[in-house]
């Protein structure tokens, strides 16, 4: 973390030091700074730009999401942003992930959580892709779905609208405007720390083990098509990353 | 606008306003302790460590119920404003009842939560926050009547109908409160004020299923929620899905709601 910068924007200044001192404490070489207002965090981005803003979405004006549009429009390179948060509205969360944010942190959060979240964002690689912007992606699920679609005459069409489904899904990590390898990584984690529950997920094994049960043709079109071996038994995460290389390959986006 | 609606609704923005307010303390005080425990309580003499940790634990329970105070109080004015309307998506609903249950039976070392699942995944159009808002409020509220007896959570589904029933083995409902099981309580010297059990009513209201609770013949109380099956439902309704956060959202809310309950002991 050595020389890593942090800008925490917080209006509880209570909160704000507590959480500078225990970033500093426990990621050595971390430099951190606090400001308590929009006004303050919008003078500070000028002039340096940090590798993670801890944002929170109510401060005084310009409040978080404003400060996310502007750095949006602004920016160079969009930093990794937590955005902390006592609202638990999902539309408000939804919109600042929509916005760039990497995590939605809901308040009050223990040490570990906050610790943990920020010293994986500042260990991920720096992004070179540029931010996903909303016609970017729109291409990119038209080219899955395209795909998809000239399968569909093979796959049920039950299995299709969960796999379509599944796109969709993964495609929302991808709002925080990271790269599709930062994606599959950012999945891996999610799934890893957080268990697979997610429905969609859930939804697309069943669809692949009942192809494979039900329809062995179908279901050695679906291995060939996304190179998979025949004793090789891929994961619901392998399954969609194949799905996404196969997309971009079919594009040229990369 | 009518006056009394006026007052109502800023009444209900206040209550809002504050439960989300009581968020900022709540994070000091849980990040303190958090780092009180981590940086100063291993060099403390072993003697005072023990009980410290005890003070610790207490404020950590503390903060979670006041984070379930918070989310209580934040859905209600939200419900009251309308603003709290059903985000339809599909849900599994075996993961999620198995997710929760299995929470709840780490606090009572694996003893006495029974979780009957059918063997098919149960995938149904739901609102997940409010599915998971209903069962985490009904496990508790059962947790709370019987503290060391049974309780089981059976997740059902007929060609109409998606059941989840949670039974316990505790007193049961009086008749008093049999008469109006999800009305909150105003006044009351011995429990809460039941409002988990007040907003499960509403959250089932919007979710157009339908919930009751009723005293079992050999004792306990059992609530059973009704859910229609919207498995055949409209395709676009598929991909409005957003399943980014809840999961880890679900983690907070479990711990909050089973704030209350001391881990047993092995």
């Amino acid at each position: 973390m050595q020389g890593k910068q942090v800008l925490i924007v917080e209006d509880n200044e209570d909160l704000a030091l507590l959480q500078a001192e225990l970033l500093k404490q426990e990621l050595a070489g971390c430099i951190v700074y606090t400001v308590t207002t929009g006004t303050q965090a919008k003078a500070f981005l000028q002039l340096q730009m940090p590798e993670l803003i801890l944002l929170d979405l109510t401060i005084p004006p310009p409040d978080g999401l404003s400060l996310m549009r502007w750095l949006r429009k602004t920016a160079k390179r969009m930093p990794r942003i937590i955005v902390t948060t006592g609202c638990t509205e999902q539309c408000v969360q939804k919109e600042a992930l929509r916005l760039g944010a990497s995590y939605c942190m809901l308040k009050p959060y223990a040490m570990n959580d906050l610790i943990g979240t920020v010293s994986m964002l500042l260990q991920e690689p720096e992004d070179t892709s540029t931010v996903i912007d909303t016609q970017r992606r729109q291409e990119y699920i038209k080219c899955v779905k395209k795909m998809l679609g000239q399968m569909t005459n093979r796959i049920e069409s039950e299995g299709y609208r969960f796999i379509l489904l599944g796109a969709e899904n993964y495609f929302d990590f991808g709002r925080s405007g990271i790269s599709i390898k930062a994606l599959s990584e950012k999945i891996g984690y999610v799934s890893h720390t957080l268990g697979s529950s997610n429905p969609a997920e859930t939804a697309i094994y069943r669809l692949i083990r009942e192809i494979e049960t039900n329809n062995p043709p179908a279901y050695q079109i679906l291995c060939k098509q996304f190179g998979v071996q025949q004793n090789e038994r891929p994961t619901v995460r392998r399954f969609l990353s194949m799905l996404f290389e196969a997309a971009l390959q079919k594009s040229n986006f990369e | 606008m009518e006056p009394e609606r006026q007052d109502y609704e800023q009444q209900m923005q206040l209550i809002a306003a504050v439960a989300k307010d009581l968020r900022d303390p709540a994070g000091v005080i849980l990040l303190t302790r958090d780092s009180f425990q981590k940086s100063m309580l291993p060099y403390l003499p072993a003697a005072i460590q023990t009980k410290t940790q005890l003070f610790l634990d207490c404020i950590q329970k503390n903060v979670a119920r006041i984070e379930r105070v918070s989310m209580n109080l934040t859905d209600l004015a939200r419900c009251a404003g309308g603003e709290l309307r059903p985000r339809w998506q599909p849900v599994c609903l075996t993961d999620v009842c198995s997710q929760i249950c299995e929470q709840a039976r780490l606090l009572r070392n694996g003893k006495g939560i029974n979780c009957n699942l059918p063997k098919q995944e149960v995938i149904v159009l739901m609102d997940e926050y409010f599915f998971d808002r209903i069962l985490l409020n009904l496990l508790s509220n059962a947790m709370n009547a019987c503290p060391n007896g049974k309780i089981s959570v059976d997740l059902k589904t007929t060609s109409q109908e998606v059941l989840l029933v949670v039974t316990d083995n505790g007193p049961g409902l009086s008749s008093e409160r049999l008469c109006h099981p999800f009305t909150p309580v105003y006044r009351s010297e011995t429990a809460g004020t039941k409002l988990g059990l007040h907003l499960c009513e509403i959250f089932a209201t919007q979710l157009n299923a339908t919930l009751c609770a009723e005293n079992m013949p050999r004792g306990g109380a059992r609530f059973i929620l009704r859910i229609p099956n919207h498995v055949a439902a409209q395709e676009t309704a598929f991909f409005a899905a957003d399943t980014s956060n809840a999961t880890q959202l679900r983690q907070q809310y479990i711990s909050a709601e089973f704030s209350e309950f001391e881990k047993m002991p092995e």
